[in-house]
């Protein structure tokens, strides 16, 4: 047998277990890919049930802050923006810009909730009401819940992007774009807020 | 033949299927070098070779087709090492989060839960389909902790509550009975026969693309690009050769077995029409149940019906023909299919029958199936529409508080089957739990708080420095565990495992940080006090299991008794312990009727409690839990001598049962 044709056999072998790596590889990145694509369905549930709270809030809070009307109208426009928001970057996690978009609605959201509660402050009627109670601990449960969402959709934009940008996964980045981390969704306002106890 | 046998009879068949397969490639390479020959003769006049050459060349096609076979086939096995998840991404399956708010969503994950809780397994990972529009559904896992469930969109559309349950009964014994990990093994080693059409598809497309610049300047580029072709097309005929083989492979594995599915699914649904109903909506549907994704044709053989339009030989069909599967359920079916349906389904995501409504629905199901079978249309079934749930004061079981399983039907029997009542009692129980607990297991972040409030200790004290622990480490989570827990313990010690299979959904979605946390918060909770009970303990490591499967293999199976004696030993003196805390000689009586079972072996006397300690069962469990089916049996027995007391179990002992089972990888069904 010539030796030409062991070579040739070996090289061969050896192509195709290279191949076979690299569509491992491959793999791997769409694998994680999904994964973080996935990780958004959380957060996604998560602020819905948000949207859906705050205007019964707002409904509730009208009956005694009548005259405020800017505040609460504020709290509404903020309220469908980030809802907005959302749905862009539901249907593409991975857009970057459309995540950088929804942390900045969310922090607008959480500035207007924010003057809110601290105007309610100023209505101890308000304070007592009943659903305003429940509907104010359904918030802060809420966003307990989104932070923790929050928190393991960056864990897989992470573990993501880590692959992408270190070898071997660096040989196919071109094909995969970059994914955004999600901001924190409570600006320094917001972070009081939840806490104000009825 | 029971779940133990099932398990066994499903080993032998992925021996035959490997044979199969090797007889496949054989005779591809047989194929391959007659092709070789051919090319060879017809390039005799140009290249004339030396019988050595041939013998080469012979061997080179041999040796490459071989090696890309068992590529394709190592590479595919290995990607599909997740698991169930793995293939339903695979075929474009979305993940159904476990807190939709869709209603057919809602709907669907509400049936997986009733069958998964009357089963006692974990909630499998549901997906959908979106993109079909045909009826069909699958599932997969290696086993109980890596399965998955996917429908199609169609048949969120098309198929009422009470069809839908039968289709999952029908996967749900497809898990149950090892098919499905038979099946996800088969399609990483059919992938390298089909590799072969695959190569031969890319190679012509390469070879007639038209900017071949630099091989059409080579010298003699004519013949080249001839055999280039030729090769191409040979592979495509060898290709659709390993196809044939391929798709008999899958018949031969999947077709007895579907039978075997169906009429599994009548007897856990009580309801032949369940199962009949869903194979006529198909047979009277538009397009039927075909699946359009691209890899469909590798799986056909996990789905529901026939994902690929029926070959022209009925030899090839991975599934039995409609007609004879309705048949076997329903003998007295008249033949028709009926209409496609006109108005969309009312989906009743709140359908969780109140504890008087089971008893009534239980008694009418017969004959509600019976007369709705009658009529063309779809089945008028049961369908009540939910009372709202009770207060969770009112949780207490209809019958009497200490109910007895007498030894009269062993457990081992009942392993990995639904009994009559199992998913209606199921119903039933999901109805009695506390509607924060529910609502919380569907969710990350609280279903930690659910399983927190689960291994909470029954002294006030103790758990009150649990709850200090928990605070330190998160308050707000251990805010909502103490909250949750008095609902909790009001449930009863049936809820426990229900309930845990409810969270481990929710649990997977932990991103791996937040599951490391959890993991240790669980780890901190048990040790946190001295006095951790048998029950938290299981319960603990149950859950941590179901989290992280550990691999499934072959290696290191145990397939005699003999060497595992020291680890039964040890379980069973636990169990025995557990079941009479503060009792020697009941427990050393539990623990003798244990033994009796062994009457061939020597088991030893009951070990003192020292032995019994944590990482003593951690690691008989890890023993127990890698044995062959038929020793797996007997320990099951040997669990439920050992936790009785005077032959019968009270619910806390038939939870600890169901609980040890679960560790060792044997599912017991929800009893009364």
């Amino acid at each position: 047998m010539g030796p030409g044709i062991i070579i040739a056999v070996v090289v061969g072998i050896v192509a195709l277990i290279v191949v076979g790596v690299l569509v491992a590889i491959y793999n791997g990145l769409v694998a994680l890919k999904n994964r973080f694509r996935n990780a958004y369905a959380q957060i996604d549930v998560q602020l819905k049930r948000r949207y859906d709270l705050i205007p019964n809030l707002v409904e509730t809070a009208k009956a005694y802050l009548a005259h405020e009307r800017g505040t609460l109208e504020a709290v509404i426009a903020a309220r469908n923006q980030a809802a907005a928001a959302n749905t862009r970057v539901a249907a593409n996690p991975g857009d970057g810009a459309a995540v950088s978009g929804l942390a900045t609605a969310e922090g607008v959201l959480g500035a207007s909730l924010g003057r809110l509660f601290a105007l309610a402050e100023a209505y101890p009627q308000l304070k007592a009401d009943a659903t305003m109670k429940q509907l104010s601990e359904e918030l802060t449960s809420t966003e307990n819940r989104i932070a923790f969402a929050r928190q393991a959709f960056n864990d897989a934009v992470m573990q993501y992007n880590t692959a992408r940008e270190s070898f071997p996964g660096l040989i196919f980045a071109g094909g995969f774009p970059g994914a955004q981390l999600l901001e924190s969704t409570q600006n320094a306002r917001e972070r009081e807020a939840p806490k104000v106890t009825f | 033949m029971d779940f133990f046998a099932h398990q066994d009879d499903a080993r032998r068949s992925t021996r035959r299927l490997v044979a199969l397969f090797a007889l496949a490639v054989l005779a591809i390479i047989a194929a391959l070098n007659l092709v070789a020959v051919l090319a060879m003769d017809l390039a005799q006049d140009r290249h004339p070779l030396s019988p050595d050459q041939r013998w080469q060349a012979h061997l080179v096609v041999s040796v490459a087709s071989a090696a890309l076979i068992a590529l394709g086939s190592l590479s595919k096995m290995w990607e599909l090492r997740a698991g169930g998840a793995a293939v339903a991404s695979r075929l474009g399956g979305r993940p159904v989060e476990p807190g939709t708010a869709d209603p057919a969503e809602r709907q669907l994950l509400n049936v997986v839960e009733e069958m998964a809780i009357a089963s006692g397994t974990p909630v499998p990972a549901v997906f959908v389909l979106d993109h079909e529009t045909g009826i069909n559904a699958f599932a997969a896992g290696l086993g109980a902790d890596d399965a998955a469930v996917a429908v199609t969109r169609g048949t969120l559309l098309q198929l009422d509550r009470n069809e839908l349950s039968g289709v999952i009964g029908h996967e749900f014994s497809h898990l149950l009975n090892g098919d499905s990990r038979l099946n996800l093994r088969l399609i990483g080693v059919l992938h390298g026969i089909l590799l072969i059409g695959l190569t031969g598809r890319v190679l012509l497309r390469a070879v007639t693309m038209p900017h071949r610049g630099r091989r059409d300047r080579r010298g003699g580029g004519g013949g080249v690009v001839l055999v280039l072709i030729v090769g191409g097309i040979a592979l495509i005929v060898i290709g659709a050769i390993g196809t044939f083989f391929g798709r008999l492979i899958q018949s031969a594995v999947s077709r007895s077995r579907e039978f075997l599915a169906d009429a599994s699914a009548v007897q856990f649904t009580r309801d032949p029409g369940a199962v009949a109903g869903a194979l006529k909506r198909i047979g009277g549907s538009l397009t039927g149940s075909l699946v359009r994704a691209s890899r469909a044709p590798e799986a056909s053989h996990l789905f529901f019906a026939d994902a690929v339009a029926r070959q022209w030989t009925s030899l090839l069909s991975t599934h039995p023909p409609l007609a004879e599967r309705i048949r076997r359920v329903l003998p007295g079916w008249d033949g028709r299919f009926p209409p496609p349906l006109n108005t969309p389904i009312v989906h009743d995501p709140q359908r969780r029958p109140s504890p008087d409504e089971a008893a009534h629905e239980a008694a009418d199901e017969v004959t509600h199936a019976a007369t709705a079978n009658a009529m063309a249309g779809r089945s008028m079934g049961p369908d009540p529409h939910a009372t709202a749930p009770t207060s969770p004061v009112d949780v207490a079981p209809p019958a009497a508080s200490r109910r007895s399983m007498g030894p009269a039907t062993a457990v081992s029997a009942l392993a990995g089957t639904v009994p009559e009542t199992a998913v209606h009692d199921a119903q039933a129980l999901i109805g009695r739990l506390p509607p924060e607990a529910l609502a919380a297991a569907h969710d990350p972040y609280s279903a930690r708080a659910v399983v927190h409030a689960l291994l909470l200790d029954g002294l006030p004290a103790a758990r009150a420095r649990q709850i200090a622990l928990l605070h330190a480490r998160d308050p707000a989570v251990a805010a909502l565990t103490s909250h949750l827990h008095a609902g909790i313990a009001a449930a009863g010690a049936a809820a426990r495992l229900p309930l845990v299979d409810l969270c481990v959904p929710s649990l997977r979605r932990l991103s791996a940080q937040q599951h490391r946390a959890f993991v240790d918060d669980v780890r901190a909770l048990i040790s946190a006090d001295d006095r951790t009970t048998l029950d938290e303990w299981l319960l603990a490591r149950l859950v941590i299991q179901r989290l992280v499967p550990r691999p499934h293999g072959a290696l290191g199976r145990v397939h005699a008794l003999r060497p595992l004696m020291p680890a039964a030993a040890v379980a069973l003196s636990a169990l025995a312990r557990a079941g009479h805390p503060d009792d020697e000689t009941a427990a050393q009586a539990a623990f003798t009727a244990a033994s009796a079972l062994f009457s061939e072996l020597p088991l030893g006397p009951l070990r003192p409690a020292k032995h019994c300690e944590p990482a003593g069962l951690d690691e008989a469990l890890d023993r127990l839990g890698d044995t062959a089916p038929k020793v797996k049996r007997r320990l099951v027995d040997a669990c439920a001598a050992a936790v009785a007391t005077d032959g019968a179990r009270s619910p806390r002992e038939n939870e600890l049962l169901r609980v040890i089972c679960g560790c060792v990888g044997v599912p017991v069904p929800l009893a009364g």
